[in-house]
């Protein structure tokens, strides 16, 4: 029987090149001052729960103040629609901003779902 | 990634209740930032004389924790993702009035370069742990705050003034405008 091929072996742990990522934005995080967050849940109004795979927090307070989402972008440079739509719902419900990597950028492309 | 985690609104007293646990099963409660690169445990969660954040581990795994110099703060930080330690953090209040959801958190595996599994004796500790929290501390199940931890005694706390709330993620945009506002002009 011929072995079957798995598109991810890590599975919901994310690819390596996501992982590779999410340590190389936790790093920079750190290195400006920030204490640095993995996987914070946050609730939506919808009562949904989502991850933000790296927060900065403040040292001070301990209240987080950079949030960054990890992905894939399309050809045209954005993150892909199911990326894109996560982050749109989290900055409308929690007025925050999402700085988004692309963990893809220079491989380039993804189809982002959508027909023109 | 994945990790495993627990989000929960504790008490003082109910932090005191973890360190004994900690305590019993000889575990170690650690700084995540130091000036030098060795461990050198707490003997409390709630110590004020060190950085926030701690981290938990076991002393017979303790020369598997790794250590980062962050050359432009001038200290180290403990490698979460590569070491055998468990994140606790127990935020304050904002404004006096409103709690803040601290939480604890490990990863089972390394992650990146093949995600080798943790030490067994760490991954054992880890799941008792958590199996403990969850049994020792009753939830209330507050309405609202569905899989989140919120013990008897914060619900008491929270009761007891309705000026009182507790924060569902932490997340206070004026005090981002704020920080972001110190960073620019520092």
């Amino acid at each position: 029987m011929p072995e079957k091929k798995v598109p991810n072996p890590n599975g919901k742990k994310g690819g390596e090149k996501h992982q590779q990522k999410v340590k190389e934005i936790f790093a920079d995080v750190e290195k400006r001052g920030f204490i640095g967050g993995f996987e914070k849940f946050i609730r939506l109004i919808t009562g949904q729960g989502r991850y933000i795979d790296v927060v900065g927090l403040d040292q001070d307070t301990e209240i987080p103040v950079e949030f960054h989402q990890i992905g894939i972008q399309t050809k045209k440079g954005l993150p892909v629609k199911r990326e894109r739509d996560v982050i749109e719902e989290i900055e409308k419900y929690k007025d925050i901003r999402i700085e988004f990597h692309a963990y893809n950028a220079e491989e380039g492309t993804e189809n982002d779902g959508q027909t023109n | 990634m994945m990790g495993r985690q627990i989000n929960f609104y504790l008490m003082k007293e109910d932090i005191l209740e973890v360190d004994e646990y900690i305590r019993k099963n000889g575990m170690i409660i650690i700084p995540n930032y130091t000036n030098t690169a060795s461990i050198e445990p707490l003997k409390s969660l709630l110590d004020k004389n060190s950085t926030p954040g701690k981290f938990i581990s076991l002393p017979s795994v303790a020369d598997q924790i790794k250590k980062r110099y962050i050359d432009t703060q001038k200290y180290f930080t403990i490698d979460i993702l590569d070491s055998p330690v468990i994140e606790f953090s127990q935020p304050g209040y904002y404004n006096n009035t409103i709690k803040m959801k601290g939480r604890v958190y490990y990863t089972k595996a390394t992650i990146g370069n093949g995600n080798a599994p943790k030490n067994e004796l760490f991954l054992k500790m880890a799941d008792d742990f958590f199996k403990w929290i969850r049994k020792n501390f009753k939830n209330v199940k507050l309405k609202g705050y569905e899989g989140l931890l919120v013990t008897e005694r914060t619900n008491a706390w929270l009761n007891a003034s309705e000026d009182r709330e507790l924060s569902i993620d932490n997340i206070f945009p004026d005090a981002i405008k704020k920080t972001n506002y110190k960073q620019l002009v520092a």
